[in-house]
């Protein structure tokens, strides 16, 4: 064999434990089988990893545990194809691939000494949550932590205990919001960016990160927007097929950028910098 | 560099000879149509024809292993599954006998992609062990275009060995020590007073191709036509979504990655991809960022003529070997797109 | 005034109540393209009737929104009758120009003829003669020798719908043997036929200009060959892979196709793929006595049953 390392040979993981967060999401909890890999593991916040059922294929996922929580890595999968559906199947125990760590990551560095509002829409606050766990393991750096988060259905709402244990804590200041509503919740109804609108956080010395549907990202941004939260203050991360993940197979780019390696994760600058296609 | 001569008839057992050492990949011609394969032993291929078909399978195949994966339950415990998983490199050095000159160039426009910050093994394998001898094109033919992406019907660029016909056979010009290397034979003889004949097949060639549109320098215009659908439509009409132009092209390299699996043991491949294809960007999610075959050839046209030659010092990533035009169903030809794309777009 | 005066002219009456019209253009000597036609200018580049090679009804489908002027020849006004007759189009939307046609020149067997026929200038057809001018000599043709298959086997020369002739209709010669080739294919030995078949699908290249080119294949990206879910096929393209493809596109086929030839004229290889489809299409013929695209009262055999079917011996209860 060539003394190259191959790209595309995924280094095998154990499921420690599955937890299920909402009818059609599942958050996996992996470890690298082989112990050096697992100790040399590092990754920055909002990185991502190909997840492989052998057999089936893989697909790419936020890691979203932190970097600085280092029991095991975490992967939150919606089952919605092929890839997902399988993944859903496993249990603790099973093993599967993983190619990582692959992409860029959000700029928490920019962060520091900044008040932080994180927006999320469903499976998208997955990507955040890694962010957030990391800002919360170095509390001291950041000013105020807002979350706006929603979902279709209160049963559709990701980490919602964790979130709230947050709050009570009162190291987070959280809005959690369903879509529509229902006889068990008694929170905000509507959606996303208009409570964002309503929270109006000052764009003042503040970040603002938001993921989730794409026509929750295009409101959100232009609610920041008219908050005043200026380009490059403004955090988001893209989807796009992918399937190498190290820049070669040419599915997911978005002009000459390949979200594989230059992205997920964008800032509104950046965005307006590319061709309007996503 | 001195040239010599391979008089047609002994072009089998040249052939003959390369085939005891590599895989020789070259044209062969069936019911009017030349395609590359790699040649079984004694046949004999047909130069004669510009191939339909690019060479770069010989480089990147449209189908390949990237590793097999194997699962092993334990005997004692049925639920713990231990998976292996092995792949190996190519190892064979192979020949591409018949090239183009458009086609040597565009293995030079691959090798940025799978040779850039990361290294694909697979395709490095390969190419380290290729040899390209290329026959310069005496015959340009109406949909040839190479001058206008900065090349030419007697280009040497990235071959090893480059073959300059006439009339009885060709005057072998050697490029590179591995091409040099080919021609110590007993089969080659002195070209003597037979450059100038070749030359002036050059000039013929070169002269046909005189008005080739440039394709260089259209990164603006493409910027600046992003937004009008109605030229992307009017571009993309007749277009059927089939994938003849990507698999044909010698410098396209967009691929899927896919899983097959049979009991316990399986294989990830590698097959080529097209961007016409509506799945090509598909997301499980059902979100599609280009639903419409105008945003796909918009993108098409984007990678070859603005994205590509944005990272890679202006060069397009089209040789203009024709393919494209010669084999579109719908007629569609890239030159009037990227013609009428610096005109409107200027 | 000549057909392609005419043609023009009524396209240039209709196009104002039009969308767009479909006909053929371009500039190459030898084969015609799709023309979309959307102003009058684009008229100009009408091309002449005898590269009318491609069949238009490809188009419709997609463009089914749309209010659409189509220019058919025969052969072509058979997969409209089809699409309409499967509620895949809607009468209401298209106006048809019918054209007789005389024939259509291939220009993969001119290609076949003539070294340089890529290099082609001009092509002119006189007198059942194709005379193709390249920069360095005049060639003269049978006209026989390249026109398309499917017009050496033509029965309707004249389209079987629509809203306005161009010019007369042409008289209907004597029909050859309709399957005389696949007569021949069929004589040869089990072996004979295989080999032919692997060594045919060992130079496709998976392409699917085939099924993209057909007018009928209107499933696109929902295809069972480009789905993970089920997983009928694999990306391989070995042998297997598209011989299984290429039976699985001639089986959806089965009745419905016009033998238009498009998958043919359309493989970028070159391979006589439309044999397998006439194969398919013969026994729905002497099962169903059944022929795709002729009119639009009819229901397709596969899209119905009889609970004893005439032709078909049922298994002994």
């Amino acid at each position: 064999m060539s003394s190259l390392p191959n790209p595309y040979l995924p280094s095998l993981a154990r499921i420690l434990e599955v937890v299920v967060e909402t009818p059609d999401i599942k958050s996996f909890r992996v470890e690298l089988c082989d112990e050096a890999a697992r100790e040399s593991f590092t990754f920055e916040p909002g990185q991502v990893a190909q997840l492989s059922v052998f057999g089936t294929g893989e697909a790419t996922f936020v890691i979203n545990s932190p970097p600085t929580r280092r029991e095991y890595l975490q992967f939150s999968v919606m089952r919605v194809g092929e890839v997902t559906g399988r993944l859903h199947m496993l249990q603790a125990g099973d093993k599967l691939g993983l190619r990582g760590p692959l992409g860029n990551h959000f700029p928490y560095q920019d962060m520091r000494g900044k008040d932080v509002v994180f927006v999320a829409g469903g499976i998208g606050m997955a990507p955040l949550r890694t962010l957030l766990l990391f800002m919360l393991d170095n509390r001291g750096d950041y000013g105020r932590i807002r979350v706006v988060y929603g979902a279709r259905g209160p049963a559709n709402l990701c980490y919602r205990q964790e979130m709230e244990a947050m709050r009570d804590a009162g190291q987070i200041e959280l809005i959690l919001t369903v879509d529509q509503k229902s006889p068990d919740w008694a929170g905000q109804v509507g959606l996303v960016p208009n409570l964002l609108m309503e929270l109006a956080p000052p764009a003042d010395n503040c970040v603002a990160v938001t993921c989730g549907p794409p026509i929750m990202i295009r409101y959100t941004l232009a609610a920041l927007e008219k908050l005043g939260f200026a380009d490059e203050n403004v955090v988001t991360t893209l989807e796009r097929r992918m399937k190498c993940g190290v820049g070669l197979c040419g599915r997911c780019n978005v002009g000459g950028t390949l979200i594989c390696v230059d992205g997920p994760v964008f800032t509104r600058a950046q965005l307006k910098a590319l061709p309007d296609e996503f | 560099m001195s040239l010599v001569f391979l008089a047609r008839e002994n072009l089998p057992a040249w052939i003959g000879r390369l085939y005891q050492d590599m895989a020789v990949f070259a044209p062969m011609t069936i019911n009017g149509v030349a395609a590359f394969r790699a040649l079984g032993q004694d046949e004999i291929p047909d130069l004669s024809r510009i191939p339909a078909s690019s060479p770069k399978a010989a480089v990147f195949p449209q189908t390949e292993t990237l590793f097999t994966f194997t699962s092993r339950k334990h005997a004692d415990d049925l639920s713990q599954v231990d998976i292996d998983l092995s792949y190996h490199l190519a190892e064979v050095p192979r020949v591409i006998l018949g090239a183009r000159p458009c086609d040597a160039r565009g293995l030079k426009l691959m090798d940025p992609v799978f040779g850039g910050k990361v290294k694909d093994p697979y395709y490095l394998a390969r190419r380290e062990r290729t040899i390209i001898v290329s026959q310069a094109c005496a015959m340009p033919d109406r949909a040839c275009f190479c001058p206008g992406t900065g090349g030419g019907p007697y280009d040497p660029a990235g071959s090893d060995l480059l073959l300059l016909p006439v009339a009885d056979g060709w005057l072998a010009q050697g490029l590179t020590e591995a091409g040099e290397k080919l021609l110590a034979q007993d089969l080659f003889t002195p070209a003597g007073d037979r450059e100038p004949e070749a030359q002036s097949l050059k000039d013929k060639a070169e002269a046909y191709l005189a008005q080739a549109p440039d394709m260089r320098g259209a990164e603006q215009a493409f910027e600046n036509l992003f937004k009008d659908e109605a030229f992307w439509d009017q571009a993309t009409a007749g277009c059927v979504r089939c994938r003849i132009c990507a698999y044909l092209c010698p410098a396209c390299t967009c691929f899927n990655i896919t899983d097959e699996e049979s009991g316990l043991k399986g294989e990830r491949i590698r097959t080529w991809d097209h961007c016409m294809s509506y799945m090509f960007t598909q997301e499980a999610s059902g979100h599609n960022p280009r639903m419409q075959k105008a945003f796909r050839m918009r993108n098409r046209i984007g990678h070859k003529f603005c994205y590509y030659p944005q990272l890679h010092g202006g060069t397009v990533s089209c040789t203009g070997c024709g393919r494209c035009v010669r084999a579109c169903p719908s007629g569609i030809d890239i030159r009037r797109i990227v013609e009428s794309m610096k005109r409107k777009g200027a | 005034m000549s057909t392609i005066d005419l043609l023009r002219e009524a396209i240039r009456a209709k196009l104002p109540d039009l969308d767009m019209v479909l006909a053929w253009g371009g500039d190459d000597p030898l084969r015609a393209s799709p023309l979309f036609i959307r102003t009058e200018s684009d008229l100009e580049n009408l091309a002449a009737p005898h590269l009318y090679v491609s069949n238009l009804a490809v188009n419709l489908y997609s463009l089914r929104s749309k209010k659409i002027g189509l220019v058919v020849k025969g052969c072509d006004s058979r997969s409209v009758i089809q699409l309409l007759k499967e509620g895949l189009i809607a009468r209401p939307s298209l106006y048809i120009f019918g054209l007789p046609c005389e024939g259509v020149v291939d220009a993969a067997k001119i290609n076949r003829e003539i070294p340089d026929a890529g290099r082609a200038t001009g092509l002119a057809v006189r007198s059942g003669r194709v005379m193709v001018q390249t920069p360095e000599n005049e060639h003269i043709l049978d006209l026989d020798a390249v026109l398309a298959d499917r017009c050496l086997r033509c029965r309707y020369p004249n389209p079987l719908i629509y809203d306005q002739l161009i010019g007369e209709a042409i008289p209907v010669g004597e029909i050859p043997d309709l399957y005389q080739d696949l007569d021949e294919f069929e004589a040869l030995s089990l072996d004979a036929r295989h080999d032919f078949w692997m060594e045919t699908m060992r130079r496709c290249v998976r392409c699917y200009a085939c099924r993209n080119a057909c007018p009928l294949c209107v499933c696109k990206a929902h295809c069972v060959a480009d789905s993970r879910e089920p997983h009928w096929l694999t990306l391989e393209t070995n042998v297997s892979q598209k011989w299984f493809f290429q039976v699985l596109h001639s089986m959806h086929l089965a009745g419905r196709c016009t033998e238009c030839g498009e998958c043919e004229r359309a493989c970028p290889m070159g391979l006589p793929i439309l044999l397998m489809r006439r194969k398919l299409n013969r026994e729905i013929r002497e099962l169903f006595g059944y022929e795709a695209g002729l009119d639009l009262m009819t229901t397709p055999p596969l899209s119905t049953f009889s609970i004893e079917e005439e032709n078909i011996a049922e298994r002994e209860l």
